[in-house]
This record gives C-alpha cells, structure tokens and sequence, in this order.
C-alpha cells in the first residue's frame, strides 16, 4: 500500500514539474525510481515506465493548455517535422553514434541556450509568435529529436529554447508548445517499451495516475506564475540537466 | 480557444480520461487486493488497455489537425501535419 502510494507521490511531482516546464517530468521519475531502494528497480524499468509518464505529462497538460491558448499548434506541427524525423535518425544512429560523446556536447548546447534565455528580453505580454527562422528552427529540432532517438528522452529543453529564442515565443507559449510536441515521441517509445514488455504494470499504475493528475495542476498554474520567476527555474533545471549528462558523459570515457 | 484547438482538446481529452479511467479502474482493484484476493489478470487488462489507448491518444490528436487543416484549406499546414503523423507511425516501426 505504502509502495503505491510513494509512486503516486514520485508520479504528481514528475507531472507537476514536467507540465510547468514543458520538459515531461523524466527527469524526476528516472533518478527518483532507481536511486530510492524502497522501489527495488534497475534503470531499464525505470526508463519504460517514465516513458509512460512522460506520455501522461503531455496530455493532461495539453488539453488545459490548448484551453487556455497558449498552445500553437501550427509551431507545434513546423517543429514537429524536424523532431520526429530527428528521432527516427538518431534511433537508427543509436548503435553507430558514440553516445557518451553526444553527452558532451549537448551539455555545452544547454548551457549556451541557457545563457541566451537570461540574458534575453522578456516579452509575456506579447502572444504571437513570429515565425521566424523556420528553417533553422526546423534543423534544431531535427537534432533535438537525433538527441531523443538516441537517449529516448523528449528533447524538449531544447525544443522550449528554439521556440522562445529563435522564434519569439513568450516562455508560457513556448513550455505549452513543447508540452504538446512531446507527446508523440513519448508514445512511440512506451509503444516499443510496451511490446518488449518491459512496462512494470503494478508500477506503472499509480505513476501515470499521479503524473497526469500533476500535470493538470501544474498547467493550471502555468497562467498564473510569474514569466521571469518560470524562466528562472527552466534554466535552473536546464543547467542541472547538462551536469548530470556532463557527468554521465564524462565517466562513460573514463 | 480556436476551432483546431477545440478539436484537438476534444480527442485528448477523450482519450486521455478514457485511458486514465481504465487505470484507476486497475489501481482500485489493485487497492483491493491488498484486502480481499482479485485474479491478477483482471487488472493487468484494465492497466494494459488504459495504457494502449493513451499511447494512440496522441496520434489521433495529430491525425485531427491534419483533417481540421485539410477542411479548412490550409493545405501547407494540412500536408505538414499529415506528414509529422507518418512519421510518428515510422518511428513506431523503427525506434527499437
């Protein structure tokens, strides 16, 4: 009872943060559920059913989101052809691309978007969102997504980054965007996960319930938090994002 | 809200709540066993169903603004969103 009930907990965490940021909340689920022994479970477990939740994230965030409009889905759909046909390249990659490699570099990406993000103008008052840069944009997305084929993560630190620097989105716009984008990639990879029966179903219950139960708070809270205070926090979590995979990517050399 | 925006939030919410009821429906069962002893395989289908139809949910969402695009004559955003929803169908054949 006490195991379920700490999962549902994990799980409204992962959601309320993933929605918020527009990140998915994996980064939450993964290290929470293999770094607590109570949950006695190895990191492919971990990584299968945080899919799940990253999958619930998206669409308890999306449909509130899409209510508020503050989703746009025709970025959605323009980003959408770069990320997807970067995550069907970097899965096919996944075996030829010297992954701890990879990790290296993105970090230094993260760091450079988060420099740019505080050092750039706030503009919450504006809602349209010029497009801009599409080609670029779309080449961004495509190595976000090689980057999510590769370590089956959502891409969307970069996803939100491209569309609040490169195409003008205000932050609130470009975190419900990539909340919405994040789904599909989610799906297709606890789709694979799902036929492999690697997906713990006692586990994986409770951990979508609470994510998607946290994501609709948090993007309930979205409207009403503070844009610079928001911006604050994604850079804080990007940045400790690109250290760990530094780390990870470091250590995998030596 | 916008009438895509609508659309969109109808198939996801229907997906969405369809699937996150048939989980509840399995973690309530699995609350219960912890009392009275349930066949295991009652809840694995509710949690494996409500799985399924959230993975799909997605992807009917993208199928939705394709036609929503493709009847209101947008047909470089229609062409677009057909396109990202073949390819989400690829990666299900190719990610491993």
């Amino acid at each position: 009872m006490l195991y379920l009930f700490l999962l549902l907990v994990v799980g409204i965490t992962a959601g309320f943060i993933g929605a918020l940021l527009g990140l998915g909340g994996g980064i939450i689920i993964v290290p929470s559920l293999t770094l607590i022994p109570y949950f006695h479970m190895t990191i492919h477990q971990a990584i299968a059913i945080s899919m799940t939740g990253v999958l619930a994230t998206s669409l308890g965030g999306t449909s509130r989101f899409l209510s508020q409009g503050l989703t746009d889905l025709k970025l959605g759909t323009l980003l959408m052809l770069g990320t997807t046909s970067g995550a069907i390249t970097g899965s096919l990659l996944s075996h030829a691309l010297k992954s701890n490699v990879l990790e290296m570099i993105f970090p230094v990406v993260l760091f450079y978007a988060s420099y740019e993000m505080l050092k750039s103008q706030f503009r919450e008052d504006e809602n349209n969102v010029d497009h801009k840069h599409p080609v670029i944009s779309v080449v961004l997305a495509f190595f976000a997504g090689v980057f999510a084929g590769v370590f089956g993560v959502g891409g969307g630190a970069i996803n939100v980054s491209v569309m609040h620097l490169l195409m003008n989105a205000p932050m609130k716009v470009a975190t419900a965007t990539s909340n919405f984008m994040i789904g599909p990639t989610a799906s297709s990879a606890a789709f694979v996960y799902l036929l492999k029966g690697a997906i713990n179903l006692y586990a994986v219950v409770p951990v979508v319930i609470g994510v998607f139960t946290g994501a609709r708070i948090g993007s309930g809270v979205l409207k009403r938090i503070n844009a610079v205070l928001l911006k604050r926090i994604f850079v804080t979590v990007m940045i400790l994002i690109a250290i760990e995979m530094f780390y990870h990517g470091v250590r995998g050399t030596l | 809200m916008d009438n895509a925006s609508r659309m969109v939030s109808m198939v996801i919410k229907t997906g969405s709540y369809t699937g996150i009821g048939l989980l509840f429906i399995g973690f309530i069962l699995e609350l219960i066993n912890n009392f009275v002893r349930i066949n295991n395989a009652i809840q694995n289908t509710f949690a494996l169903s409500g799985i399924v139809v959230l993975i799909f949910t997605p992807i009917f969402s993208m199928f939705s603004i394709g036609v929503y695009f493709a009847c209101r004559r947008q047909w470089k955003w229609a062409i677009a969103s057909a396109f990202v929803s073949v390819l989400i169908i690829i990666t299900f054949i190719t990610v491993k």
